[in-house]
């Protein structure tokens, strides 16, 4: 009872006195390295005026899109392009060249790779969502047989 | 599957604390020791995409050039509803004769049309302890 009336004492001071007890409360987390590719748009190729192009940025041609989100250090890299359709009937494969270019929006704005065949890299850091804009292309002096043709670069984030 | 077994009861290496927000592959690095000649990582596999995706998940040598032997990943090919993630489990056998051995697992969409194909990979290296026995 005595020990009671201590405390019962004591508590009452304090509350005159205007003392409140705070406690301070904690929250953490805590971020790995990441890293996110999103194709918004798949992109198409279109065909040139003179017949000896099909790509991206001709004809009925756009772009594709990809968004890049990194959490750390990564390297993009962008493998050489290749023609994945099988060659219509009378189409010269030997006369093809399939390129690749990209360029990057906002914080991606320093990475520029004009027309290309060859396999290229960049480094990127820690950025929010950027867009990586992406075109295709197969030139053909020999022109183009009726039928379809399909590109594709694998796009690895390591 | 016997070596995802494995890996459990050798005591899987996890990775640190929840990643604050799901990505297509975390953490696409790690390192971690093993008493045993297997080892296990915990990686975590999300859906940026607005609609559900199916993903397959593939163990790769470091350059991500080609599947690789002795290593596993679970669930393999897995479906995810738009900005959800789900945990896969990676273990490999360290070769005899080794005290290391990295691979690569690489996460890609398993139907996209296009010129562009996007994946995302890691690599992660087991080292051994000690070897079984010695």
């Amino acid at each position: 009872m005595r020990v009671l009336a201590a405390i019962l004492a004591f508590s009452a001071v304090g509350l005159a006195a205007g003392y409140c007890p705070a406690a301070s409360i904690t929250f953490d987390g805590s971020i790995l390295d990441t890293c996110t590719l999103a194709l918004t748009s798949n992109g198409t190729l279109g065909a040139s005026l003179d017949g000896t192009t099909m790509g991206s940025e001709v004809g009925s041609g756009h772009a594709a899109k990809m968004t890049i989100l990194s959490t750390g250090s990564h390297t993009i890299q962008v493998a050489a392009p290749s023609r994945t359709s099988p060659p219509p009937s009378g189409y010269n494969t030997a006369t093809e060249t399939v390129a690749v270019a990209y360029s990057g929006e906002t914080l991606l704005s320093g990475v520029s790779q004009p027309y290309t065949s060859s396999a290229t890299s960049f480094p990127v850091g820690t950025i929010a969502l950027t867009i990586l804009d992406l075109n295709s292309r197969i030139t053909n002096p020999s022109g183009f047989a009726t039928g379809s043709y399909t590109t594709q670069t694998v796009v690895t984030c390591n | 599957m016997q070596l995802i077994r494995a890996a459990l009861i050798a005591g899987l290496s996890l990775m640190l604390a929840s990643a604050a927000m799901a990505q297509s592959l975390s953490p696409t690095h790690g390192v971690g020791p093993t008493p045993s000649d297997i080892k296990g990582f915990k990686l975590r596999v999300g859906n940026p995409y607005k609609t559900a995706m199916t993903f397959v998940v593939t163990p790769m040598d470091p350059a991500f050039n080609g599947p690789v032997e002795g290593a596993e990943v679970q669930p393999s090919l897995l479906t995810l509803a738009p900005g959800f993630s789900r945990q896969v489990i990676v273990a490999f056998k360290i070769g005899p004769g080794s005290k290391e051995r990295t691979i690569g697992v690489c996460v890609m969409p398993q139907k996209i049309m296009g010129p562009v194909l996007p994946r995302v990979c890691g690599r992660y290296t087991g080292e051994l302890l000690s070897r079984p026995g010695g």
